[in-house]
């Protein structure tokens, strides 16, 4: 268990580290960051002046590290566009998305894990069609014009619900929320579905329904317990979704959160900033595969074997 | 009664079959074939051979034709017909620049469909060849190949796209080589799987025992054992293929207007969904509908040919 513990995390490092290359490496493509200075005033002195200032006169190599070292101590230098630290800028906006990803996960639970159990419980029944339609229609349809569609119904045609933004309180949350959450409740329903099913399939249910325990009991207490397994290490992938996902969510309700920043990034071209959005939200997702593995190799001891 | 079954099961198994009758027949046969997005599919693919036939509008709104251009400016926020003021001469509607919504969709599947034919036919050759590779050397080319892979799972792929968007500018060529860069990943994987099982069975060895070259055990030998599980990697591929490329449409970094991409003429609408709703709905519509359908049919082909994969995804 220690071997393959060390050997997750320190694979996991190596691979942030390798995406902070990877950033690196696309920044200096991008071409000479003095260019995004540039004005009708840079002298030729100035422009050597700020070379001598970024370390662009140095190679590559120091450059990066150097950078890297920045970036460790969490500076990822100003924001072009906004003229403040682009870290400052991340930390305001985060607890939007966090809030957003909050409820979006509570949906996702709330919904695909007893859709999920009743789809396999009760096999062919109203229920399992419409738990099945529900992930069918999650996995088909991107989640902008799912956000669109449920637009159109509850805010637009029925006014029950405001589009997004957060000064309505917690009903401002429901929209957006379903939207982001809905895909990953479709695969957390599917994957309940198929693991509750395996396992009432089993030696120990069946024993445990000779013993003439309650049906009730058999599902919730024993069966799930053992078909959570991969769920739980699924739920962790979705934290790490809900990253790219919000980005989505939030440009179609105009949520102020980071996905929206990183969006509005690209728009000003501003460089800095995306490069911090990118570099911190991969290291989540990178975390967030690493807890997944170590969770599931914990709670299933067949994966460290083989 | 014909029957000649006598035992008293028997009967009753007959007459069980019996009373379903045609309808059960037919449900049967439904639930057996993936018929209905079959036929989705087969529609949109008439669509997108057949646009140009079909519609005589433009599908971009740089018609040469003035007059057309003066009449598409009349047209604009057009009710599809069913509108008590829409009229046949826009079936779904139009946008707001006043191009038929029905033939942009139609082009838009062309797109959506070569795009992923494209994406997908690169993807899966790359990431067979580089699993059957990796499967059958091992060693450092096999763990260069494995991280590579786990580091394309691991960062964000639409934020990485916007990012190199940044850089190089928007155009077909990068989107469709960034994503055959993240694709070949999956097909990777599960075809080392299976090189890794089969290069140890016996046929294998008799091969090489009698003399086979790498190369021939590999296109022969070996190739042959994984075509299935890449066949059906490739169709439950299809629908995610789709949603990532009008998502990066959507946010404006995918295929650059004004080809009529899905995600695009859903954004052009979004803020009309008040007055002209029209212009979002169907493409989203058209978007789902295609997916669900590829889906669908994704599913039933993993369960004919290739159940092991069932456990996987």
């Amino acid at each position: 268990m220690r071997r393959f513990f060390l050997r997750r995390v320190i694979t996991s490092l190596l691979m942030v580290l390798l995406t902070t290359v990877f950033v690196f490496a696309l920044s200096r493509a991008a071409g000479d960051p003095r260019y995004l200075y540039l004005n009708e005033y840079t002298t030729t002195e100035v422009w050597e002046q700020w070379g001598e200032a970024m370390g662009l006169n140095r190679p590559y190599y120091i450059q990066y590290l150097s950078w890297l070292g920045d970036a460790l101590r969490f500076d990822f230098g100003d924001s072009q566009a906004q003229k403040r630290p682009a870290l400052e800028l991340i930390l305001n906006r985060a607890p939007a998305t966090i809030r957003l990803s909050a409820a979006a996960f509570v949906f996702a639970l709330l919904v695909g894990v007893p859709l999920g159990v009743l789809s396999a419980v009760k096999r062919s029944s109203m229920g399992d069609y419409l738990g099945r339609g529900f992930a069918l229609l999650g996995q088909s349809a991107p989640p902008f014009a799912l956000g669109i569609a449920l637009i159109y119904i509850f805010a637009v045609g029925l006014g029950w619900l405001p589009t997004g933004r957060q000064d309505h309180g917690i009903r401002s949350y429901i929209l957006p929320a379903v939207t982001l959450g809905w895909y990953p409740a479709a695969g957390l329903l599917r994957l309940i579905r198929s693991s509750l099913l395996e396992v009432l399939d089993s030696e120990y249910v069946k024993m445990a329904r000779a013993k003439g325990v309650r049906n009730f009991a058999i599902v919730w207490k024993h069966a799930l317990r053992n078909a959570l397994i991969a769920p739980l290490t699924y739920s962790s992938l979705l934290l790490a979704g809900f990253v790219t996902g919000a980005l989505l969510v939030e440009t179609v309700f105009s949520w102020p959160g980071l996905g929206q920043l990183g969006f509005q990034a690209v728009g000003h071209n501003d460089f800095a900033l995306m490069v911090a959005v990118v570099v911190l939200t991969g290291a989540i997702f990178i975390t967030a595969n690493l807890v997944a593995d170590l969770l599931y190799a914990y709670l299933d001891p067949r994966i460290r074997l083989s | 009664m014909t029957t000649r079954v006598t035992t008293d099961q028997g009967v009753r198994f007959r007459n069980l079959e019996s009373r379903r009758g045609l309808g059960w027949a037919v449900y049967r046969f439904i639930r057996e074939w993936p018929l209905i997005p079959l036929a989705i599919l087969v529609l949109f693919l008439v669509f997108a051979i057949f646009a140009d036939v079909i519609s005589g509008y433009d599908s971009t709104g740089n018609d040469p034709d003035p007059d057309r251009t003066a009449s598409q400016l009349h047209d604009r926020l057009a009710p599809p017909m069913w509108y008590p003021e829409g009229s046949s001469a826009h079936l779904l509607g139009a946008d707001a620049l006043g191009r038929d919504i029905m033939t942009r969709i139609m082009h838009g599947t062309r797109i959506s469909l070569m795009f992923v034919g494209i994406v997908l036919s690169a993807g899966a050759v790359a990431g067979t060849s580089l699993g059957l590779i990796s499967g059958w050397y091992g060693g450092v080319v096999d763990e260069v190949i494995q991280r590579a892979i786990e580091l394309l799972i691991a960062l964000p792929f639409i934020l990485v796209a916007l990012v190199v968007v940044i850089v190089w500018s928007q155009s077909l060529q990068l989107i469709i080589i960034l994503l055959v860069i993240f694709s070949w990943g999956g097909f990777a994987r599960q075809v080392r799987a299976e090189t890794l099982q089969l290069r140890n069975m016996d046929y294998v060895s008799l091969a090489r025992v009698a003399g086979a070259s790498t190369p021939r055990l590999l296109s022969r030998h070996v190739f042959p054992g994984v075509i299935n599980t890449v066949m059906v990697l490739i169709s439950l591929n299809v629908g995610g293929l789709i949603i990532t490329e009008s998502i990066l449409s959507y946010l404006g970094v995918g295929i650059p207007p004004p080809t009529p991409a899905w995600g695009v003429m859903v954004n052009d609408g979004k803020n009309y969904l008040t007055d002209a709703p029209w212009i979002s709905l169907f493409p989203a519509l058209a978007i789902t509908l295609t997916v669900m359908a590829f889906n669908f049919l994704g599913d039933w082909l993993r369960d004919r040919f290739d159940p092991r994969l069932r456990q996987l995804i």
